[in-house]
């Protein structure tokens, strides 16, 4: 029965999207403070974007551990999307950019 | 003799260079410190420009909100029992087809021209004013500095680049065979520009007005009729025709088994 599961699947755009605020918040402050940290540590090249990477995944596991209690589903509309994909290169030019101010900074 | 230059580029490319340390405090700074606040600025003209309040007339309102109340009623009829959505679907249809609330009721001859008409031209100039609120500093910014921080490098980037990014990024230094790492000004502009997103939301981002913002201009782009779609009174028996013909199905419909499964685990 098709309209009983749409009804069962109710979905509140507002909790939605201030879910994905939060998120957006988290990332761009971790991403901006470790690319700090690399600037810091003076990584250069492949090592860098390693370290982003890493970074980058590690917080989204503490986020999906943390605040979503392990089901994001609950929290997101498409979470593999919404949590890993679509502010992915908006961190990663954050994340160069404060990977590079540092690095000239300390260097 | 080709390789033997080659050679020659690789052999500079390793060579270190000493930068003046000012240059960090002279140059770095105020250009980040520029972008930054040139971004809080354009934030704060663009919420300016934006408020601009426009009186509609009572009877487009009205017009407007019958129009968006039956596609309410289309889109969630699903909410309501059967009775109370019966009612609301032959009451819209009537008078929908009737066009009882038809803000003009007899057609104007030749279709508007958008250029005369002052809500359509005060929506192209709102387009116009955001488009050059995004370009003319970003312009600006650069020909700034392009023209003050020319002609020497700034860092050392903390990445490998290729060689095309040379001309771009080297612009105004006459050493053909450095490292593409050895970057001038321009090149913290370019980085800056694409970051800047982040630090705008972290530090500026935490305004609450803007889902309000966000339904006023909704509301208004609503209102403004869209220059080319369809006339009201044509979206109006559309509508009409659609709630007649509406299939109703209530979501009431075995609602305690799917409360039961949801709270089950």
């Amino acid at each position: 029965m098709g309209s009983q599961e749409y009804y069962a699947d109710v979905k509140a755009q507002e909790s939605i999207q201030l879910n994905k605020k939060i998120l957006m918040y988290i990332q761009d402050g971790t991403s901006l403070g470790f690319g700090c940290g690399a600037g810091i540590l003076q990584l250069e090249g492949l090592r860098g974007f390693g370290f982003f990477a890493a970074s980058y995944l590690a917080v989204i596991g503490i986020f999906v551990g943390w605040f979503c209690k392990f089901k994001p589903a609950k929290y997101y509309q498409s979470p593999i999307q919404e949590i890993l994909v679509d502010s992915l290169f908006r961190e990663l030019a954050g994340f160069v950019m404060a990977w590079t101010f540092v690095h000239a900074l300390v260097g | 003799m080709f390789f033997p230059e080659l050679f020659t580029g690789a052999v500079g490319a390793a060579v270190d260079l000493t930068l003046d340390p000012m240059l960090k405090y002279w140059v770095l700074f105020p250009i980040s410190i520029v972008m930054i606040l040139v971004g809080v600025c354009r934030q704060y003209i663009m919420v300016l420009l934006s408020l601009k309040t426009k009186t509609v007339s009572q009877t487009r309102l009205t017009e407007v909100q019958y129009i968006s109340k039956a596609q309410a009623l289309l889109g969630n009829g699903s909410n309501l029992c059967e009775e109370s959505f019966k009612m609301r679907q032959e009451y819209l249809a009537n008078i929908l087809a009737e066009g009882k609330f038809l803000a003009q009721k007899e057609k104007p001859e030749t279709p508007a021209n958008p250029l005369t008409d002052p809500n359509a031209s005060d929506a192209m100039m709102g387009m116009a004013t955001s488009n050059l609120a995004n370009y003319i500093p970003q312009t600006l910014i650069m020909w700034w500095v392009n023209h003050f921080f020319a002609g020497f490098l700034l860092m050392k980037l903390p990445f490998p680049l290729t060689i095309k990014f040379k001309e771009m990024l080297q612009n105004g230094i006459m050493t053909p065979d450095l490292d593409p790492r050895w970057v001038s000004s321009i090149s913290w502009y370019f980085i800056s520009t694409l970051g800047l997103a982040p630090v705008n939301n972290l530090f500026f981002g935490g305004s609450n007005d803007e889902p309000e913002l966000q339904a006023i201009a909704q509301q208004q782009q609503q209102i403004q009729s869209v220059v080319g779609g369809p006339a009201p009174d044509v979206m109006m028996k559309g509508l009409s025709n659609d709630l007649t013909i509406a299939q109703h199905e209530s979501c009431f419909d075995a609602i305690e088994e799917r409360v039961l499964r949801l709270y089950a685990d």
